[in-house]
Order: structure tokens, then sequence, then C-alpha cells
């Protein structure tokens, strides 16, 4: 109620423009693919396609389940030893999620190829690929459940502790406990693993999702792209059910928690396994690190590196820059706006859909939407860039800034609502709360603009390449003493993202 | 050990606790009797709560010695685990599992039983505690003195010799308060439990006919 009564009217043209950047590339897509029905019918036909489809659907289970059992493990000890406190902990585990995949890839080429003298066809495995993607979403996934656990009402588990011992009570109580976040996070950990295809494709691998941009590659089909990619979009919506069937259990818990001091002692079995995940985490968030940092070669070459790719680097900064402030002016009022119609959770859903859409299918609807209807300078503008980034990043921090209007309390905004303008709770109550998750929103996506490839890949204007690209074309040539440096800056901008984060969550956390 | 009436089965000797420099408990000299009901009086902060998480082991005491049927269980080096001091513990707030449905709920001491003797306690603390018509139902479907009844059938199903009572009919009504209490007294008898009963209303611990004793700035003071 106290949302509608902010937002008022405006919600419309608020959602009008959610629908032209996010909804309309779809539908467009969808209008292309439906008069064209030659390609319908491959997934059923080509035994091949089949067979890949299953391969890569078990690869992403493995690499979900594998990463959930491991952060589980890892965030246990964490949260048993109270080491979640500590700030460093917190930058860490986000500067590992912050950091491109594709530079994980490097770092562990690097470490196999070099340090322990593999081949590359060695190295191109499977259980490679598999363990790299698992890298990139262990930090999200230990961050998430150590959250989870800190969360617990302590009281709970006070009242376990009289009645049987911490084994049981760890297995009984506080598992069951945070199975919403660790269905969240395995959901989410799947979506990621089974849409993205620059891991595998580094490492000589074929996946689904590489399979439909190859599709799109060779015919320039849409349709057919599209119809291929069916598959992939139900069960990733599956995925996508079930993260969000357990989001109100897992953090929409609005209750104050009771912190009393509880400890729990696991026995000497399970402390050793779980400070040994513990161990294979920060072994995870210093590999990239420390194999780049060895392997950068001269400062020299750094700045050879820079000054080579100055227009890379000029044109990634302007597209982040620019889409990272334009989603963080929308967010707020497509926020306050989903709060306030009936039906929010299928009117959100529309809006987050990308999340499950691989990112080559999110260029190619935007080709369908855009090419031949906007004026011809639009084109050799950074303007489909941003809005790839836009459906990479809007649904994530959507999501994020949903959650946090969940969880204020409504009671400082109506007390406000007796006393002031609309005008004035906006911008003296509502904008002062959310300023941390705003910032945050900001951070995040102008990092994963760096992190975004699949997309901008298809629409970038002739003659402008962003530093992902660049990194990944030369990433195929194998990892040089160039890229190293390219994704160092990478990674130092990431380290000052992940402080500044640190810092706003901390904020954040006073604030609620 | 078998229990004679009116012999000390809870002893504290000397107990103090500081948290973040302010003295919390101190000196604390406290004699139980088995069969006994004890009651403590206190305003807020004053240290009830500490005083029986330092008894049930859910917070150790800076220094002092706890014993409890004649066996040291806190001095030190030494300490026992909660759930083998053979006492039972109902907070402020029911403090269902909300994952668990009531039935699962009073069943979580029971584990060391075989499938059917957990069965046939859980059954029999459900009749008495009067919960067994929504067994079924989860915390969160039903109201809060039901709750209540259901913390202290969870509480007396591992057949506790002692059972700390930390202001337990907090937000209840007036109706479902005396339904609690008169419940307390009818159980007490049925289960021979010595029970430790903190709350800052004189009312409730003279109904349930106690011993009073008033903890004030820490210290614990006999009630005239």
């Amino acid at each position: 109620m106290v949302y509608k009564n902010l937002i008022g009217r405006f919600k419309w043209p608020i959602f009008l423009i959610g629908f032209i950047v996010i909804i309309y590339p779809m539908i467009a897509l969808l209008l292309e693919a439906l008069p064209s029905s030659s390609g319908a019918f491959t997934f059923f036909s080509n035994s091949r396609i089949r067979n890949l489809f299953f391969r890569t659907l078990v690869w992403s289970m493995s690499v979900s389940v594998g990463t959930v059992i491991l952060a589980s493990l890892a965030s246990s000890f964490i949260w048993i030893k109270g080491l979640y406190k500590s700030l460093t902990l917190i930058v860490l585990l986000l500067l590992a999620f912050l950091v491109p995949p594709f530079i994980h890839s490097a770092a562990w080429s690097h470490i196999l190829i070099d340090v322990f003298n593999l081949s590359y066809r060695t190295v191109a495995s499977t259980t490679t690929t598999a363990w790299i993607q698992l890298c990139c979403y262990l930090s999200l996934a230990v961050g998430a459940i150590t959250l989870a656990l800190n969360n617990l009402d302590e009281q709970e588990i006070a009242v376990g502790k009289t009645l049987g011992n911490d084994f049981l009570v760890y297995r009984k109580v506080v598992l069951p406990s945070i199975k919403p976040v660790l269905m969240i996070i395995l959901g989410l950990v799947f979506i990621l693993s089974f849409a993205d295809y620059t891991v595998p494709s580094l490492f000589a691998q074929n996946v689904y999702s590489l399979e439909i941009m190859a599709e799109f590659s060779s015919s320039y089909n849409a349709a057919n792209a599209l119809y291929l990619a069916i598959p992939l979009i139900f069960v990733q919506l599956v995925a996508f059910v079930i993260i969000l069937s357990n989001v109100k259990k897992g953090i929409f818990q609005k209750e104050q928690r009771m912190k009393i001091g509880v400890s729990l002692r696991l026995p000497m079995l399970l402390q050793v396994i779980t400070f040994t995940a513990l161990a294979i985490l920060v072994i995870v968030i210093t590999i990239p690190i420390i194999s780049l940092a060895l392997n950068k070669g001269s400062l020299e070459t750094i700045t050879q590196a820079l000054s080579a790719s100055k227009r890379e680097m000029h044109s990634s900064l302007r597209i982040n820059f620019v889409a990272a402030l334009s989603i963080t002016i929308f967010v707020l009022p497509l926020s306050m706006s989903l709060m306030a119609v009936k039906r929010r959770k299928g009117v959100t859903i529309l809006y987050v859909l990308p999340l499950v859409l691989p990112a080559s299918l999110i260029g190619m609807s935007l080709i369908e939407a855009f090419y031949g209807i906007l004026p011809r300078e639009i084109y050799s503008s950074i303007l489909l860039p941003v809005i790839a980034i836009w459906q990479k990043s809007l649904p994530f921090v959507l999501l994020l800034v949903l959650a946090s209007l969940e969880l204020s309390a409504t009671k400082y905004l109506e007390a406000g609502n007796i006393y002031s303008s609309k005008s004035e709770v906006l911008l003296k109550i509502l904008l002062p709360m959310q300023a941390p998750i705003l910032l945050a929103s900001f951070v995040i996506s102008f990092i994963m603009g760096f992190n975004e490839l699949g997309a901008t890949l298809l629409v970038v204007p002739p003659g402008m390449t962003t530093l992902s690209i660049k990194i990944y074309n030369y990433l195929h040539y194998g990892a040089t003493d160039f890229v190293n440096a390219l994704c160092l800056v990478i990674l130092l901008a990431a380290t000052i993202a992940a402080i500044i984060l640190g810092l706003l969550w901390k904020k954040r956390k006073a604030l609620l | 050990m078998e229990k004679e009436k009116g012999s000390i089965m809870i002893k504290l000797t000397n107990i103090n606790k500081e948290y973040d420099n302010k003295k919390i408990l101190v000196d604390i000299n406290l004699e139980v009797q088995s069969d006994s009901i004890v009651g403590i009086m206190g305003d807020s902060g004053s240290g009830k709560t500490t005083l029986l998480r330092t008894i049930s082991g859910l917070t150790r005491p800076d220094y002092g010695i706890i014993s409890i049927d004649n066996v040291v269980v806190e001095h030190k080096k030494i300490y026992v685990e909660p759930y083998l001091r053979n006492v039972g513990f109902i907070f402020q707030d029911a403090t269902l599992w909300p994952h668990m449905t009531v039935k699962r709920n009073i069943e979580f001491g029971l584990s060391k039983l075989s499938k059917d003797r957990s069965e046939i306690r859980t059954i029999e603390v459900m009749k008495q505690t009067e919960v067994i018509d929504f067994a079924s139902k989860y915390p969160h479907q039903i109201s809060g003195g039901q709750a209540k009844r259901v913390a202290l059938a969870r509480a007396l199903a591992p057949n506790p010799r002692y059972l700390l009572l930390d202001e337990p009919l907090t937000n209840l009504d007036e109706k479902a308060k005396s339904m609690l209490l008169d419940l307390l007294i009818k159980v007490r008898e049925d289960n021979e439990c010595t029970y430790i009963y903190v709350s800052h209303q004189k009312e409730e611990i003279k109904y349930l006919g106690s011993v009073i004793y008033k903890l004030e700035d820490g210290r614990v003071f006999k009630d005239a």
C-alpha cells in the first residue's frame, strides 16, 4: 500500500520503459521464429543435439550440486568459528564472485600447464572445465550460505542443544533451516552454469549453449537458434521456479532473529572435512590472484598491454558506466512499481526472465528487436551494448532491490507519509535508506559489464571491441603475458569493487 | 540416580558471569531441592535468563561450580553438554523449529530411543500436554498458547528431572496464561519434575506455590 501511494501513476511509464528494454526483445525474437517452423523439430530429430543437451544437463547439475556441497561445508566452518564477522572475508568472497569466468580459466590454465607441466590436451577435459565453473560460483554460494547461517535464530539451536548432541542439532535443525537458501543457490548455479559457454569453449568442450551460438553464427537464422534453445529455456525456467518458490522462505524473513551466542561443536571427522572445504575455498580465491601476479610479466608488459588496449578499455568503461548508471537510476522506481501491483510475482518474472536465457539468445533478440527500426546512427553508438548489459544485470539487481524493499520496515515510510509529502518521503526517507543497496547495484552492474561477453559480442558496433571480447579472443590463442596483464587490470577493478561492496554491506546491515 | 525428596539436587557455588565488563551474575549460591518449585524474580536485565542458561550449560560462567544430582557439571575444565544435564528448557518464545511439525518437534529429544518407544513416549507426552489434536500441524498453523504447550511437551519428552522455565507466559492472553499454569502444575505432579521458574510477575510464582528468590544486580536473595 505504501509503495502504491508513493509511486502513484508513474508506475505505468516505468513499466513501459522496462517493457521496451527487457520484454519487447524477447517478444520480437519469438515473433521472428513463429512463422518459420523449419528448425522446430531439430531437437527431436537430431540425436547428437539431444545427447549434447542431456550431457550438458548432467554436467551443470554436477557443478551445482558440487558447489552447494562444498560451499555448505566451508560455510559451516566459517559460521561455527565466527569468521563471518571479518570484513576481509566478505571482500575476498565478493572478489572471487566479481572475477569474470575467463580470468578463472586463464589462471587455472597457467597453474595446470606451466606449473604442473600438463599438456593442453590433458587440461582440456570435462573435469577441468566443471572444476573451473565450480570455482566461478563457489564464493557466491559460500557468501549466501554463510549469511543464511548467520541469520539463524540461535534460540532454536539452544533448545536443540538441551535435547540432543551438537551433530544432531546440526543435521536436524541447522541444515533444514537453511534448506531454502541451499535450493536458491543450487538453482542459481545451475542456471549460470547451464547458460555459460565461455569456460567450456576455452577448454574445447562443446556444451548446449555453445551449440545455440554456433547455430546462429553459421546461418544467421535467429529462429533456428531459438527453437534449439527451447529445451534449455524450459529447464532454466524449472530451475528459476525452484529459486522463486524458495526466495520467500529463504530471504524474506522479517522477524527479529535471536542472537544469544550459541556455538556448536561438530564431530572431529566433520571438523576436518569442513576445514578442508574452507582450504579449497581459499585456494579458489587466491589462485587467480597468485597465478596472474606471477605470470603478468614485467611492468613494461603491463604498460604495453594497457596502451595497446586503450580503445577497448575506453569503450568498456564508457559502456559499463552508462549501463550501470542508468540501471541504478531505473531499478528503484521499477522495484517500487512492482511492489505496487497486485500480481507482483507474475510481473516480476517477466522482468527477470533474461536471467534464464543464454547470453547469445539475448544478443539475437536485441538484433531482431531493434535492427531496422532505429535510426542508422544508433547502431554505431553504445546503445545496444548498454541494453545488453541491462538485460544481463538488471534482473539480478532488481531481485536485490526488491529483497531490500521487502526487508525494510514500511513503518518508516508510513510514519513519513503522515507528516510529509510523497516527494519528501522519497528523498528524505526511502532514498537514504536504500542508498547502500543502490550504490551496490551500480558497482555490481559496472563489474558485471566486464563479465558480459555472449550478448555484446553480437551487438557491439563495427569497429568497437570491449575488453572482455579482446581478452576472450586472445585466450583462444593461449594465455599470454599480454592477456594476464589485462586480466590483472580487471582483477584490480574487481578488488576495488569488492571493497566498496563490503563496506556498503556493513552500512546496509546497520540501516536494516 | 535415585532422588530423595527434599535432598539438594542442583547446587550453584560462587557463580560469576560478566558480559562486556558488566557483572551479570555475582557470587550466586543457590541450592534447589528435588521435587520443589523454585521461583526467581527480578527486573529486566537482572540476570534471570543468564542464570537459567548457566544451569542448562548454554552459557558457561566465568567461574564457579554447578553440580546436578551430586555430579559436578561445570567447574573450570569440567563441562557437561546441555543435553546430558537432564534438564528441560522453556524459553520466553516457544522457539519451535518452523520446518518440523508439532510431533517432529516433540520427538527431537528422543533420538536415542527405538522408533517404537519414541512413538509411545511422544503420544504419551502429547496427550499429557493436550497437543495431540494438532500433532501434524506446523508451528505457524497453531496459536501462541498452543505453541507454548508444544514447547512444554518437547521439553518433557526426554523425561528430564529439572525443568527451567524462562518467563513462559510472555505474550499470552489471560486465558492462555491460566491454562498453561494449571497444566504446569498437573504435569509436575505426573512427572515428579523440579521446576526453576523465572518471572518478573510475583503472582505467577506464588500460584505455583514455589520458594521465591529475588535476583537484583546479579545477586540472589531469598524473598521475605
